[in-house]
């Protein structure tokens, strides 16, 4: 114990602890302080400065020791205890107001709070330890029973105190009594921790035959039972699991691994000193690896330390809390004792050097297994998310799995005491190793169980989103009226359309305003405003996630908010909230268009531009994009395409069972439908998508599917529509879905999106188990039927468009405006937008629908068309308009949007562009002190 | 006379001064990785700098700054930012040279004024450093990932350690070799 008295340990227990604490503190602190009070900055600025003179007095005072040769002095340990013990406390009495209730819980760390106890008590612990060193005196035969028993005078002094004193206890003032209960709380637990690490130090150290000869008798418990019924304890096990298997008290350590290296560790330290050198040393590796184990439930424990005596006061088992602390204890000794005795009959350096590589094993693996986690996901993601429909995917399922089950562990969040499904520290690094310090949204991890596994966990069914019951039907338009004016340098009208909304329910209840807006083709949101009491307020336009979590936020705490972004295809929401009972309110939307339109908002419709005014044909054609008005479609060509068959048959992990009866259903519809059949396809459709031409081998190919993973209809669709866009030839695809139960399809709620790429007809087909041909919709719901007797209606025609010298599209044959891809795929040069313009506002529509269809564009493409939106001011599906009552909202979404807008388009650089960085710095510093070690071993060698 | 040196190693190693000037180094080296760790494009423009100038000069092309993203090369389609900087190589540098000058250096207000220079050489050396790793990832990195068919970051990552480490050893040996030499100089 007399090695724990060297200075340089402060530089471990104290300079360490307290730059890590600082620098977290500093990254936490740079995201929140623009939201802090003036009071909270200075109190962040004064507990900044206290520990940082503190840390700095402690590093001087080790350097000071260093220097003169000196041990720690029992002074320092009196010292530390009466300065830090109070920063504690009175951190813990103003951690309300250095990190006040109006700082959204997202932005901070789950763990600030334990910050500072965490990184402390290492100082404070030393402390105990050095008083004990001090106070136990080697020529002293001390009896290790009186320490356990003043120790346990403690607790049971407190509980008399309780039951006794407690009752018959005056207050003397609220603050009073509360800080002396404070006091002798602190200074009990100190006086208990004091004896009981004396306890254990003497009961490691004695060398007494006695204890020697009955050492498994205090091992065994210490090393073995304590930690194994800790973990049990913790996870609820020995209470009968009133907790929920996948959290604990203190954090989540129910993976079996836990109990596994608690046994191993357990067992290492148990076994006795060995005489033999080689078992010896392989005993020292053992115990190495091990004590990262040792270590981890020592920091975890170490800021609730002070609590024990409480849980043993209450909760008998609250002991078990100390397990952690003696087995380290023990650990440590043991580690002390084989490096004495292997440093006989081999180096130092390489007994130093292997106890650290061992120490390394468990978070290696451990980073190993989260990385491999990583990549699993990912590769998940980018199948779901952005595929590339030409691309073979090969997703390891089981390893999905196991990972979906770690990520869910992870974000398991419970708000009783500290239970939680997380495990400290070991969630924080899975987080920002895993997933890039974001979360995986609970709806994105039921997709990918659907897809991938087949069926979502039960523990999240509560995915569904919750019906909210946003319109109110009393709250409607009560005057509505609109403006245009035509811009004729660009050809296009501006139209303003301003609404009065009138809340008329007899309820004293905030209502709220919410439509859908089916916006014609070509028509786009240029500017959004709202009536705040009296003050109009413009609306700003904002990535629409982020302007979405702002409305729902700030619907919340009833403020005033407004918002309008894209649903499907044209169709836009627009919403306003709150309305008192009788509260008129007024709003606006303002409207590019090329033509004159007629625009419906619930039961009203207002006329956009005037026809009279304007009388020439509106087509239009830029470099990427041709609008083709109604106008121009009326002298195109009607034709009718070839129509064939695509089947999409179920080949989920449970469409095993019907194939029979399906491939009898295809070959039924081929022998009815032998023109329809010539071209036909096949997707056999489960988590992965494989499309074939209806040839002879289909029937075999069908049967030697996987059948894994759920019923993943909706990538099939989409492929289907990305190549029939693509080949724009003379023939279309008749879909027909083969499937027992097309309900438990993973289907979109409307592909309107991908209008451009089913021009003939809204509709699809399900021969459903009776053999009953149903017409579902593709824009409205499509796992409903709108028909249960149907016959494929095959009589459709299109217009065709010809542009370009031989290029060639299709359009629906209607007498409304269409809208044509001259290019798959293009880019969007920034001299090309330009702010209010139609022309840009055409171009980022094409910019769009390119994206659905090349989605594995799509996260190059997502920033840019978020840029272009801003810089035009034209909404598009990935921004939206956002009207805000409270001033620093708005000014963290006007930050927001200028941080995206800051770079030059051309020379922006986005995820993609390949940076020149430095190789890591921890494998450059581990490999040169290899080198340096090699070197001078080597050195020391030669002059040996 | 081998015999002779490593006594005095012995001894300024032991040497209780050394400890406040390894502390200094040690405390130079966090105050400087913390600062690193929050620093911006801005903060880094001494780094960032010259390394493009060089690689401009040495490519014949051209960069725009931006301070968001760094140096962007259009023609090369390539960014220089904060992570390119070369920050850690200087520290890793500086930490390692200013060791090795303490072991051979007795004198405190030498040993202080050492520490100053290795700081200064230590910056020079990274920017050097840099722009050959830069420039060798820009020349082989593509190669080298078509020929064995793998991931580029790999490879670049593997191009790095390389070269970082390369010349880091060859600095230590050589510094070694120029500090023993002048030890012996000035013992003979």
């Amino acid at each position: 114990m007399q090695n724990l008295r060297n200075p340089r340990w402060l530089f471990i227990i104290n300079t360490l602890p307290i730059l890590v604490m600082f620098t977290l503190y500093i990254s936490e602190y740079s995201i929140i302080k623009t939201l802090l009070s003036e009071e909270s900055i200075q109190l962040w600025t004064n507990f900044g400065l206290t520990i940082g003179s503190l840390g700095v007095l402690n590093l001087a005072y080790a350097i000071y020791l260093i220097s003169t040769k000196r041990k720690i002095s029992v002074v320092y340990g009196i010292a530390a205890l009466l300065c830090y013990i109070p920063f504690i406390y009175v951190y813990v009495n103003y951690l309300d107001d250095i990190i006040p209730f109006n700082i959204p819980r997202w932005m901070i760390s789950d763990d600030i709070s334990i910050y500072a106890g965490t990184f402390l008590m290492p100082t404070l612990a030393y402390s105990l330890f050095i008083l004990v060193s001090h106070f136990t005196a080697k020529s002293k035969d001390y009896k290790v029973w009186k320490n356990f028993a003043i120790a346990a005078v403690v607790p049971i002094s407190w509980y008399l105190f309780y039951l006794v004193l407690i009752p018959l206890w005056r207050p003397l003032g609220y603050n009073f009594s509360d800080h002396i209960v404070v006091i002798f709380t602190i200074l009990g637990t100190l006086i208990f921790l004091f004896f009981l690490i004396r306890g254990i130090y003497l009961l490691a150290t004695k060398k007494s035959e006695l204890f020697k000869k009955y050492e498994l008798a205090w091992k065994i418990p210490i090393c073995i039972l304590f930690p194994i019924m800790g973990l049990a304890a913790n996870n609820g096990f020995l209470f009968g699991s009133t907790l929920n298997n996948s959290s604990g008290i203190f954090g989540n350590f129910n993976n079996h691994w836990f109990f596994i290296l608690a046994i191993l560790n357990g067992a290492l330290l148990c076994i006795p000193d060995l005489e033999n050198k080689l078992l010896r040393l392989v005993l020292f590796i053992g115990k190495s690896i091990t004590f990262s184990f040792t270590f981890y439930f020592f920091i975890v424990f170490l800021p609730f330390l002070p609590l024990s005596i409480i849980a043993i006061i209450f909760v008998g088992v609250g002991f078990l809390m100390l397990a952690p602390l003696a087995l380290f204890i023990v650990h440590i000794k043991a580690l002390s004792q084989d490096f004495a005795y292997l440093k006989s009959a081999f180096s130092k350096t390489m007994i130093r050097a292997i106890s650290i590589l061992g120490f390394l094993v468990i978070p290696i693996v451990l980073t190993l297994s989260y990385k491999a986690d990583k990549t699993v996901l990912e590769e998940a993601l980018a199948y779901i998310y952005t595929p590339d429909y030409n691309k073979e995917y090969d997703i390891d399922t089981e390893s999905l799995q196991g990972t979906l089950d770690i990520i869910k562990q992870h974000k398991d969040k419970n708000n009783f005491f500290l239970e939680s499904g997380q495990s400290p520290y070991l969630s924080t690094y899975f987080k920002w190793l895993v997933l890039d310090n974001l979360t995986l949204s609970d709806s994105k991890i039921a997709n990918i169980e659907k897809i991938f596994i087949g069926e979502v966990s039960l523990n999240y069914n509560h995915f569904n989103q919750r019906a909210e019951n946003i319109r109110n039907s009393d709250v409607s338009i009560t005057d509505i009226s609109s403006k245009s004016t035509y811009d004729e340098s660009q050809k296009t009208w501006t139209s303003w359309i301003d609404l009065e909304i009138t809340n008329v329910s007899d309820n004293s209840w905030f209502s709220e305003y919410a439509t859908t807006i089916k916006l014609p083709e070509g028509c786009y949101i240029n500017d959004y405003y709202l009536y705040v009491g009296d003050r109009k307020e413009m609306g700003i336009l904002a990535e629409k996630k982020s302007a979405m979590w702002v409305f729902s936020q700030i619907r919340n705490e009833n403020r005033d908010p407004g918002i309008l972004y894209y649903l499907k295809g044209n169709k836009v929401a627009f919403r306003v909230f709150p309305f008192a009972q009788n509260e008129v309110r007024k709003t606006g939307i303002q409207i590019i268009h090329r033509e004159p339109v007629q625009l419906e908002i619930d039961d009203c419709t207002v006329q956009l531009g005037n026809v009279k005014e304007v009388n020439q044909n509106q087509g239009f054609e830029n470099e990427n994009v041709i609008y083709v008005s109604a106008k121009d479609k009326e002298k195109l060509t009607k034709v009718k395409r070839k129509p064939y068959f695509h089947f999409m048959v179920d080949a989920s992990s449970s469409g095993k069972n019907s194939i029979s009866k399906q491939v009898k259903q295809i070959n039924s519809l081929i022998a009815d439908y032998p023109a329809l059949s010539e071209k036909a396809l096949i997707s056999f459709t489960g988590g992965e998508v494989i499309t074939q031409s209806l040839n002879d081998t289909w029937q075999k190919n069908y049967t030697s599917q996987k059948f894994k993973g759920g019923f993943f209809l909706d990538r099939a669709l989409k492929k289907s529509f990305a190549e029939n866009h693509q080949k724009a030839d003379d023939s279309y695809p008749v879909i027909v879905v083969i499937a027992k139960n097309i309900e438990k399809a993973i289907l979109d709620t409307d592909y309107s999106d991908f209008k451009i790429a089913f021009p003939e007809s809204n509709n699809f087909y399900h021969l459903n188990i009776t053999g009953q041909l149903e017409t579902h919709s593709l824009i409205s719901n499509p796992t409903k039927n709108v028909n249960t007797t149907a016959s494929f209606n095959l009589d459709k025609t299109v217009l065709k468009f010809e542009y370009d010298e031989g290029s060639v599209a299709h359009l629906p044959d209607n007498d409304k405006a269409s809208i044509v891809l001259k290019k798959m795929i293009f880019d969007v040069e920034s001299d090309d937008i330009k702010k209010d313009n139609w022309s840009t506002a055409l171009t980022l529509h094409g910019q769009w629908q390119s994206q659905l269809l090349h989605p594995e564009k799509d996260k190059k493409e997502w920033l840019s068309l978020v840029k272009n939106s801003f810089a035009s001011n034209i909404m598009t599906p990935v921004t939206s308009y956002l009207v805000v009552e409270n001033e620093a909202q708005k000014a963290i979404l006007k930050k927001k949007q200028a941080q995206i807008l800051a770079g030059n388009k051309s020379l922006d650089a986005d995820e993609d562009t390949p940076r020149m960085s430095e190789p890591g710095f921890y494998i450059l510093i581990f490999l040169l002190l290899i080198f340096i070690w090699f070197r001078e071993r080597k050195r020391f060698k030669i002059h040996m | 006379m081998k015999s002779v040196e490593i006594e005095i190693k012995k001894d300024n190693m032991k040497s209780p001064s050394n400890l406040v000037f390894y502390a200094v180094i040690i405390s130079v080296f966090l105050l400087l990785k913390v600062g690193y760790s929050v620093a911006e494009n801005d903060d880094l423009i001494f780094l960032l700098k010259p390394i493009t100038e060089f690689i401009e000069l040495s490519t014949g092309t051209n960069s725009v700054y931006n301070t968001n993203s760094g140096f962007y090369f259009e023609q090369l389609d390539v960014l220089i930012d904060k992570s390119c900087s070369g920050g850690n190589f200087l520290l890793l540098c500086f930490a390692m040279l200013s060791f090795l000058a303490l072991k051979h250096i007795s004198k405190p207000y030498q040993k202080l004024i050492a520490i100053v220079v290795v700081l200064f050489i230590s910056y020079l050396v990274a920017i050097g450093v840099n722009v050959s790793r830069i420039y060798v990832s820009l020349i082989l990195e593509s190669e080298i990932t078509q020929f064995l068919n793998t991931d580029n970051l790999l490879v670049h990552e593997a191009i790095g350690v390389t070269t970082n480490l390369s010349f880091l050893i060859l600095i230590y040996i050589l510094f070694d070799k120029l500090i023993q030499t002048y030890s012996y100089a000035k013992l003979t």
